[in-house]
């Protein structure tokens, strides 16, 4: 292994990390689609259930990774400054939250007197987004890193966490027969958006003289993730959009290219992307008379 | 509960590599020792003060390593090769020393000397003489064995600095030569990586030099530690420097004038107002045949030490009588004879070498040259003086170092005259600021090369050359690498012969050449700290040369390429488990010299793992049990243990016929030391020793320089003109050619009275040819450098030496020029074959602007296939490729790390 | 007040990496786990190179991104400057590692050895296991500059209480001390030279100081 100067690739977030992005980026955002979901009169517990499962496993992930994973406690003492502290106790609030929004749903059949669970299910939601938010934030706060420091790496990973769990809210509705009629819109935008934000990040960071292999990364993936991140997935939900019908698996093909571009991105990005530039100095040392 | 622990912090030196010894501690808790740190009771007396380098910080791992020999052990298979499995089972010390034993007792039955007249008992031991410091009383065995024969080299002398070793020690008893960097204030480094293996003395000053503002060139054709951190690198072509040095006394002699040379200097201190005659010897006063000067005072010639003369410094002149003294003594007779000063022909020797003679050569423009020597010029301060302890001294703070490739090998003696001779032009040799020397080694006394001069012929000091005559020249070799038959200038001192050509003493024993006795391999043969399976050249024929040895005594650290060809190893308690006291100070190796001298105490800082014993019980049981153990006790009273026993004042002598304890000797030697430096007054023992670490006395810091000496004994330095050995080369050629011997006839142009420039890639080109290649097949040279972590300091299998390494730009990879790396279609860590015309290595590349595009650069000596840890490493190996090759071999035996190559690219291939 | 920095003569550094072995000798560091190390860099063009040597490791930044990301307060400020790890609160997320601009920290989950998966006799002595699982990195020696401060000693002048780096340092090229003395040993060589920090334009204000040419 040569270090000396050069940049190096972080070794201390592995994949492990990444599926943490990954469910809390999907799992976040399909708790706030079910909510919408909800809120216009479609079933809320699978979905909800489904975006549990995300953020929880890539908390469990995440668990898995840390050096000390029985003092995990620990994480909570320190809310002043971190992001960190901040996504765990809100991941609290959210579980409890998105609890008795689940426990609430009439798909139970609780004997119990419930009032209706939109309220807790709109409680989810906003600590989803939190939760989305204190995730990107903590990839914003590694400074050492100028993948991940971009401004701009905060709006892609928060724009692809939407699209993500919106691509499975899609894959779950299609398979319940019953898409509703906010999903394919929202969807086009989002591919749309997150399409766009890509393209300014790179920008950004080649503007900014990220690592050389920082870039070579990220272009790497440049075309697969152009094609069937964005394209592809728009293609397939205008198609749908006019053929609302017969283009649902359509539909459903669009939600899953989506999703998996999504995951695959912020693997690189955690796992591939993130190198430690290398040393620079403003001034070489004057050693002796300087030469001619 | 708070465990408490038994904590000690033990004093010791490292003397892993020829730039110590370095103080240091040792912290050991409860009985294992865990970490090394300075010894600050050092604070101003080591030069370094008490630091120790990266190395030193290895020794804990060296000494828990977990490959360790560390039990005495026997070959089972008695075929050897690299493709041998030793078959190596443990044995007692009982039966292993008596095993030994058995034999040398045999062999004394049969005689030392054997019908070839070779001793039966051989010795390698590795670099640079440092294993002496680790090797106790071993040498008190060998002085009471009888002759050994210490030819079998494994690099050191012939791919050490050797040129500058011989000839540095001849012109002014600098076996080392060095800047005076305490002093100086411009230095031109050809190639001397002084920070990578000057050692901490060096390292400490160097860096203070640069703070003050001292300007150093390094004149190399890649940009080593030493290079990044001068003034200003000039990346010449390999080795061509002795065209770029050429250059540089054509300007000085050319186009400056002379005022700004240091003319006293010339005229009272070297031979140049000598007179030369046809025969391009001294012209001699026919009674008295000493060399004749030109008295300006009385427009005659008068021998040069005549009183009250003015010795023309420069000049053509006619001479009514003379003689001159040619080879086997033979007298040539003249009368009105055309003679001129030494400086005349010195000065019409260099008018061909103009710098634009030598940018075609060398590859830096000739403005380049023409600006470093007016450089030099300035910084000279021709008359200024400086006072040191009450003596005024001249100050002429120029310098120029030299390193290796540089001074071995051919052109090499170009070099180290060149270097030499621009010290002589601005007086700045072997005076304050100036170049100087630090050891001798092929006069005695070895402590103190002041007092090694005393006067010889024809105003000079006395040398110590072999003889050439017919009547005492060494026809039959005494020794395997005939040094004293071949190599008349390395002298008949206990180091001559390691200093021979050792790479002869292989090749020789396997394929002797034409006309020479026959070598016969010895009876024996002892190694210690030594792998000239991986450290000399062409080391896959090296280790079936080893191989060939019938029975080998190896003192084995682990086991690696050459005691995979052993007989017995024996595991020697390595450097922080044994016990030692050797000098310090005063002046020595490298840039160790002092305003102190003294001594210091390796000791035990844990026990010994394993079975490993103390060195020092090792030699006294092998001279108890072959019956030399009254020659032994005898040797080390007489001081082959570092120190006499016995003095005017003193007397800690061994009884004869006492096997004496490792203590009991240490703390007699203890005692004796302090006794002689402090004449009496302060006189401590082992105990003392082992609380305290060292004792110093005062040393003069004008004993640095050996000019107060030359001018106390009204002595001159045999410069520029080498009449005497331009003498000795034609003896040498007459002797040799009388045996029939022409295979040396290549070397004996080289005893040139001023060196006729060699074109040094020229005679690889054509050593390539000859070796049935293509010269155009290997378009590139490839060069060795070296790091501090592996500077000779047996470091390969230590696992912290490679961690720390890996910071190193180039470590255990084929440095590259990027450029030349881009056109190959290469990139950073690519996987390359390099092959020459013997052999192929392999290795990743490291891409460097800091490389001549024409140069390829193998850090270290690696390509190891025994050696646990080294091994996996997968390095390349340069020595691999190098020839072992009479053609490259000059005329002291030596030859230089470097090959021509190609390289192709491997792509996925491994 | 009291604000220990590092200073590094450029100048002098050769890159020889005494410091690094010091170091993991002094600490006990896992293989690979090199909290001062000297970088090698080249810069420039064919024959215009400048290779330059550099001693880096943990800033001790007055305004660490390392303390602010920590979840579990386990990387402290103390008022000296010093910037530590207690390794009995650290849960090893990693969070400071990667928000250290400087590249300064460690983390290793697994024991690793220095020939193979078991201890030598030095390591069973020295090997640190509390570095395991926990984020780690250079602390100036904290412990040793308290018990020599408290033994009345001064951290950079007497060697008992100076950081091992600095004592093995064989060119002289690392000095430490208060930079807040106005008349420290730092203090002095800062005033006499030209210097700069690493990644300045971070607003981590970093304590440790590049000496490159006289003032």
């Amino acid at each position: 292994m040569q270090w000396g100067a050069a940049s190096r690739l972080q070794r201390f977030w592995d994949i492990r990390a990444a599926l943490n992005f990954i469910g809390g980026g999907t799992g976040s955002s399909l708790l706030i689609w079910a909510t919408v979901g909800l809120l216009t009169g479609y079933p809320y517990f699978a979905a909800a259930l489904t975006g549990l499962a995300f953020v929880a496993g890539g908390l469990f992930m995440v668990w898995l990774e840390i050096g000390k994973p029985w003092r995990a406690f620990n994480l909570l003492f320190r809310p002043q400054t971190s992001w960190m502290t901040r996504e765990g106790i809100v991941a609290l609030f959210l579980f409890s939250a998105a609890a008795i929004a689940v426990l609430f749903d009439p798909i139970l059949r609780l004997p119990i007197n419930i009032p209706s669970p939109v309220v807790p299910a709109f409680v989810t939601a906003c600590l989803g987004l939190a939760f989305l938010y204190c995730q990107v934030r903590i990839l914003h706060s590694a400074r050492g890193l100028p993948a991940w420091r971009e401004p701009r790496a905060m709006s892609l990973v928060a724009m692809s966490g939407l699209t993500e769990g919106m691509g499975i809210y899609i894959v779950l509705t299609t398979i319940s027969g019953s898409v509703p009629v906010f999903v394919a819109p929202v969807a086009l935008a989002l591919v749309i958006g997150r399409g766009f934000i890509w393209h300014a990040y790179v920008s950004a960071l080649a503007r900014s003289a990220a690592p050389q292999p920082t870039m070579s990364a990220l272009l790497g993936m440049r075309r697969n993730f152009r094609n069937f991140g964005h394209v592809l997935p728009a293609v397939l939900i205008a198609l749908y959009l006019v053929w609302p019908g017969p283009a649902t698996p359509l539909l459903a093909l669009a939600g899953i290219a989506a999703t998996l571009a999504g995951w695959r991105f912020k693997a690189v990005l955690v796992t591939r992307a993130a190198y430690i530039p290398e040393y620079s100095i403003p001034a070489a040392p004057i050693r002796g008379q300087p030469g001619c | 509960m708070k465990q408490s622990h038994h904590v000690k912090t033990v004093p010791s030196y490292c003397y892993n590599c020829v730039a110590g010894p370095c103080l240091m501690k040792v912290k050991v808790k409860d009985g294992v020792a865990c970490e090394i740190m300075p010894n600050f009771d050092a604070e101003g007396i080591h030069p370094a003060n008490g630091r120790c380098c990266v190395k030193a910080y290895g020794a804990v791992q060296k000494t828990y390593n977990p490959n360790r020999v560390l039990t005495p052990m026997k070959r089972t298979n008695p075929k050897k090769g690299r493709n041998e499995d030793p078959g190596f089972v443990p044995i007692s010390w009982d039966e292993a020393l008596d095993t030994i034993c058995d034999r040398l007792r045999a062999i004394r039955e049969k005689g030392l000397i054997d019908e070839a007249g070779l001793p039966r008992v051989a010795a390698t031991f590795g670099m640079g003489g440092t294993p002496v410091s680790y090797m106790g009383t071993f040498p008190a065995f060998m002085a009471a064995w009888g002759p050994i024969d210490f030819s079998f080299g494994s690099g050191q002398g012939v791919k050490c600095v050797h040129a500058e070793h011989l000839y540095g020690e001849y012109w002014h008893r600098a076996f080392i030569v060095s800047a005076d960097t305490p002093h100086t204030r411009y230095i031109l480094s050809f190639g001397a990586n002084v920070e990578a293996t000057g050692g901490t003395c060096a390292v400490t000053r160097h860096a203070d030099a640069r703070v003050r503002g001292v300007k150093r060139v390094n004149i190399e054709p890649h940009m080593s530690i030493t290079a990044a951190a001068s003034s200003e690198w000039i990346p010449i072509k390999p080795k061509t420097d002795n065209a770029f040095m050429f250059a540089l006394l054509h300007t000085m002699l050319h186009e400056h004038k002379r005022d700004e040379l240091d003319l006293a200097f010339l005229r009272d201190r070297t031979a140049c107002p000598y007179l030369v005659g046809p025969r391009g010897l001294y012209l001699r006063d026919t009674e008295t045949r000493k060399p004749l000067v030109w008295n300006l005072k009385t427009d005659s010639a008068v021998p040069f030490d005549t009183p009250g003369a003015e010795p023309a410094i420069e000049g053509r002149f006619r001479i009514e009588h003379a003689v001159d003294v040619g080879a086997d003594d033979d007298v040539a007779s003249y009368a009105d004879v055309d003679a001129e000063t030494v400086m005349t022909k010195f000065v019409d020797h260099l008018g061909p070498h103009t710098p634009e003679w030598a940018t075609a050569i060398c590859d830096v423009p000739a403005e380049t040259i023409r600006r470093i020597a007016r450089e030099y010029l300035e910084h000279a301060c021709i008359g200024e003086t400086i006072e040191i302890d009450g003596k005024t001294l001249p100050f002429r703070p120029v310098a120029v170092t030299l390193g290796k490739n540089v001074n071995n090998g051919w052109g090499a003696y170009d070099c180290v005259w060149a270097r030499t001779v621009l010290a002589m032009l601005v007086g700045a040799l072997e005076v304050p600021g100036g170049t100087i020397g630090t050891s001798t080694r092929l006069n005695r006394p070895q402590s103190n090369r002041l007092k090694s001069v005393t006067p010889g012929d024809d105003g000079f000091m006395a040398t110590n050359l072999n003889p050439t005559d017919k009547k005492n020249w060494e026809a039959t070799p005494s020794g395997r690498n005939a040094h004293k038959t071949l190599v008349p200038i390395v002298g008949n001192s206990g180091w001559s012969q390691a200093l021979g050509p050792t790479h002869l003493a292989w090749m020789f024993t396997r394929n002797p050449p034409d006309n020479w006795p026959a070598p016969t391999y010895p009876d024996l043969w002892f190694i210690y700290r030594s792998n000239p399976s991986i450290s000399f050249f062409d080391t896959e024929e090296m280790a079936d040369c080893v191989a060939q040895m019938p029975f080998v005594v190896a003192f084995a650290y682990t086991p690696d390429e050459s005691n995979h060809m052993a007989d017995i190893l024996l595991p020697d308690a390595t450097d922080l488990e044994s016990m030692q006291l050797i000098r310090m100070g005063g002046t020595k190796f490298v840039e160790q010299f002092w305003k102190h001298q003294g001594v210091v105490l390796r000791q035990p800082a844990v026990e010994p793992c394993g079975e490993a014993r103390d060195f020092t019980w090792i030699a006294t049981e092998l001279a108890r049990r072959s019956g030399l153990l009254e020659g032994y006790n005898k040797a080390i009273n007489r001081g082959a243990g570092g120190m006499a026993l016995k003095g005017n004042d003193y007397d800690f002598s061994l009884q004869p016929e006492t096997a004496y304890e490792v203590k009991e000797i240490w703390d007699r030697s203890c005692k004796a030391a302090t006794a002689k430096y402090s004449h009496g007054d302060d006189v401590h023992g082992l105990e003392w020793f082992e609380e305290n670490g060292f004792f110093v006395v005062p040393f003069k810091q004008v004993d640095w320089y050996l000019y107060p000496t030359m001018v106390e004994q009204d002595l001159r330095f045999e410069l520029p003109y080498q009449e005497r050995l331009f003498r000795v080369g034609q003896e040498l050629g007459n002797r040799l050619h009388e045996q029939g011997i022409h295979w040396w006839d290549e070397q004996l142009k080289e005893y040139a009275a001023l060196p006729h420039w060699c074109d040094v890639l020229d005679t690889w080109d054509r050593a390539v040819e000859k070796m049935g290649s293509d010269p155009k097949q290997f378009p590139l040279w490839l060069i060795s450098t070296k790091s501090m972590q592996y500077a000779s300091g047996n470091n390969v299998s230590i696992q912290l030496m490679n961690e720390v390494s890996q910071n190193v730009r180039g470590h255990g990879r084929i440095l590259i020029n990027t450029a030349t790396a881009t056109a190959m279609g290469l990139k950073q860590d690519d996987r390359v074959e390099l092959r020459s015309p013997i052999a192929y290595t392999r290795g990743q590349v490291a891409l460097s602007e800091g490389v001549r595009p024409d140069t390829l650069v193998v850090p270290g000596q690696f390509g190891h296939w025994a050696t646990p840890y080294a091994k996996d490493l997968n390095f390349p190996s340069l020595n691999k490729l190098a020839p072992m090759s009479l053609d490259l071999t000059d005329a002291t035996g030596s030859g230089a790390d470097m090959v021509r190559v190609s390289v192709t690219p491997l792509g996925d291939a491994t | 007040m009291t604000r220990y920095v590092m200073v590094a003569d450029l100048r002098r550094c050769i890159g020889c990496q005494t410091c690094t072995a010091a170091c993991k000798m002094a600490n006990g560091t896992p293989p690979g786990v090199q909290w001062r190390r000297v970088v090698d860099m080249e810069i420039g063009t064919y024959p215009d190179v400048k290779r330059v040597f550099m001693p880096v490791g943990c800033q001790h930044c007055s305004n660490p991104p390392c303390l602010d990301v920590c979840p579990s307060g386990a990387t402290q400020q103390r008022d000296d400057g010093i910037v530590n790890i207690d390794y009995d609160i650290c849960i090893g997320c990693a969070s400071c590692a990667v928000a250290c601009p400087y590249g300064a920290r460690y983390l290793v989950h697994e024991e690793q050895y220095a020939y193979g998966d078991r201890p030598t006799e030095d390591e069973k002595t020295n090997y640190n296991n509390k570095y395991l699982g926990v984020a780690n990195k250079c602390n100036f020696c904290a412990e040793k500059i308290d018990a020599g401060v408290a033994n009345g000693l001064t951290p950079g002048k007497d060697p008992e209480a100076t950081p091992h780096c600095v004592n093995s340092c064989i060119s002289g090229a690392m000095t430490f001390g208060d930079i807040d003395d106005q008349e420290s040993n730092v203090s002095t060589l800062l005033r006499n030279s030209k210097h700069y920090r690493l990644k300045e334009e971070e607003g981590t204000n970093p304590g440790f100081y590049y000496i490159w040419d006289e003032a």
